[in-house]
């Protein structure tokens, strides 16, 4: 894997979702970045085997935000997620975590192993979308596997 | 109720919206047109209000010669040449100021009171005479002369000068030598007095008081209002109250005040019971229910469908979202058109198939460039999507105009007030606490239940 990021370079947001990509490409997914749909984006949208929509919010730390930000999705997309720096404090990633399989919002924890590889975790498994309005998710299906 | 006391506005905005303002045109009485635009499309515009036989008024946009000369320029560095256009007609030394000296209009320029008048009348006869000049050699005009039309806007603005709380002295001054010039020469019923004002003015209610005192020394019928940026869904209880005792002050005196941009609670304010009475409310098309003085950057337009409940533009995302929680999407149609919208353009565009609500947010990818050179995608609206919400929007702001004749205020701010609360887990309780806002400025002026 190919770590984007210089030795004792600063992650951004950007390279966390490439490295993030570079992860998921082993898996079998279909990958699409910065999504349109309504008026914002989806920073990553992932298709699974079984066409399942998978919508995922990067943020580094403003995990509030990215919960509050995917969920504006809940209606075209079967799942949820948020993916954020792995806290160090264990406090602080049970309370996120806690936050998270409430709101029915999927956790990943983005870190650097110690080969500094990167890495996902997914702490929180997501709850199925109550809402999905299925012409809106319908549509937006067709228009990424158009692409 | 008498249903007639009130002017249902409408602002022309630009020549591809003219459709829609030809297909509403029984249901809207009077049409505002800016100084630029009918300038800058002379003939079409003009051929437009003859042959529609159009109650119209040309707003001279007098005050934009007062802000910095970037804003009457275009992209290329030069005057815009609408604005040269419109200039044209008016006084040399304006002519010399803005188009050869490139410098802004000032209160000194004013100081001869011939000069005040040259340029007060200049301005009303560019608007009296702009239809007629531009429609005595078309084909139309023939069959058009033997009518009644005059070709005349229905009243002529006097020139104004925008104010608030630091330029007050100066301007108001001169505001005031502008009636009175104009009143010299015409009929005070042919007058629209604008009275152009940043917020600051409605924080301290004694600049109101002054205004009322002095406007009204003037034998004025018709006074146009426009608050910078305002929107009674964002304004403070004490901007709001501040706005309502301005109306009042002048609808008190028998002046007939018509909000220039105005959202629901100025259509409320028409209401013949409201205590502080507006005659009437302009908006556009779609937009329009508020707008800065100096002119904002857009950004990228977006879907945004007008929840009438709670009478806004909403994101159609967050509608569609509101309504898949509430169990109306994807499929009871019949509750859609009870609990949220039963115009004409929903009926046509969903029919018995709510899936077809998605229409409302039609849109198409494009590419933009930030700054940082990176490219991200976002969606913008179709041409059918916004012809549907553009149509959606009118068939609503009618309803509001036809439910005013029907219910009184505070039962109409009631039930905006319960369907705030039944949104509110999606779109916030601000919208509750606003109309809970208005309820109380509503009930501190008198209004009562029946």
């Amino acid at each position: 894997m190919v770590n984007l990021l210089l030795p004792n370079q600063k992650i951004t947001e950007k390279h966390q979702v490439e490295l993030s990509e570079q992860i998921f490409s082993k898996g079998n997914w279909k990958i699409y970045k910065e999504v349109p749909l309504f008026s914002s984006s989806i920073d990553m949208v992932l298709i699974d085997e079984n066409k399942n929509v998978i919508a995922i919010e990067f943020k580094l730390k403003n995990w509030k935000r990215a919960i509050s930000q995917v969920k504006k999705h809940c209606i075209a997309v079967d799942y949820m997620y948020i993916c954020i720096l792995k806290p160090k404090n264990k406090e602080t990633q049970h309370n996120i975590e806690s936050v998270c399989k409430k709101e029915g919002t999927g956790l990943y924890y983005f870190y650097f192993d110690e080969e500094q590889n990167p890495c996902l975790l997914e702490a929180v498994k997501p709850q199925k979308s109550k809402y999905v309005w299925q012409k809106q998710r319908e549509n937006l299906l067709s228009t990424l596997l158009l692409n | 109720m008498d249903k007639k006391k009130y002017a249902k506005m409408i602002r022309y905005g630009t020549v591809a919206e003219q459709k829609y303002i030809d297909e509403f045109k029984d249901d809207f009485d009077i049409l505002v047109i800016n100084g630029n635009m009918i300038s800058h499309a002379s003939n079409a515009i003009s051929k437009f209000v003859a042959t529609r036989k159009f109650s119209y008024i040309i707003d001279p946009l007098t005050h934009s010669l007062q802000h910095d000369i970037q804003f009457l320029k275009g992209n290329n560095g030069k005057i815009k040449s609408s604005i040269v256009k419109m200039i044209d007609n008016f006084s040399e030394f304006v002519k010399r100021k803005i188009l050869d000296e490139e410098k802004v209009l000032v209160p000194s320029d004013f100081e001869s009171e011939k000069l005040r008048k040259d340029f007060a009348l200049k301005v009303l006869n560019f608007q009296r005479n702009h239809v007629i000049n531009n429609s005595k050699e078309k084909d139309y005009f023939k069959y058009l002369q033997y009518t009644n039309i005059t070709f005349e806007p229905k009243w002529l603005v006097i020139p104004y000068f925008m104010m608030n709380t630091k330029n007050y002295k100066k301007w108001l001054e001169i505001n005031l030598s502008m009636i009175k010039h104009s009143l010299d020469e015409y009929e005070p019923e042919k007058l629209a007095v604008q009275l152009v004002i940043e917020k600051d003015i409605l924080e301290d209610s004694s600049f109101i008081d002054d205004i009322v005192e002095k406007y009204t020394f003037y034998d004025i019928k018709t006074l146009l209002l426009w608050i910078d940026d305002f929107s009674a869904f964002e304004a403070s209880k004490l901007l709001l109250k501040n706005f309502c005792k301005l109306v009042k002050g002048f609808s008190d005196k028998e002046i007939k005040v018509y909000n220039l941009y105005g959202d629901y609670f100025s259509v409320l304010l028409c209401h013949q019971n409201s205590k502080a009475k507006l005659s009437g409310v302009c908006h556009g098309i779609e937009y329009g229910e508020k707008r800065a003085i100096v002119p904002v950057g857009g950004g990228i337009p977006v879907n945004k469908y007008y929840l009438y409940p709670i009478h806004q533009r909403i994101e159609f995302g967050r509608v569609a979202t509101l309504l898949t929680i509430m169990g109306i999407l994807p499929e009871d149609y019949e509750r859609y058109y009870s609990e949220i919208c039963d115009c004409k353009q929903c009926k046509e565009v969903i029919a018995a198939n709510l899936d077809n609500f998605s229409q409302y947010g039609g849109s198409k990818s494009i590419d933009i460039e930030r700054k940082t050179g990176a490219t991200v995608s976002r969606q913008y609206p179709t041409a059918e999507a916004k012809r549907l919400c553009i149509r959606h929007f009118l068939f609503n702001k009618l309803k509001e105009w036809d439910s005013i004749n029907k219910y009184e205020i505070l039962d109409l701010v009631d039930q905006s007030i319960k369907a705030s609360e039944e949104y509110s887990q999606v779109l916030g309780y601000n919208n509750v606490a606003t109309f809970e806002t208005w309820r109380d400025i509503f009930i501190s002026m008198g209004e009562e239940h029946e």
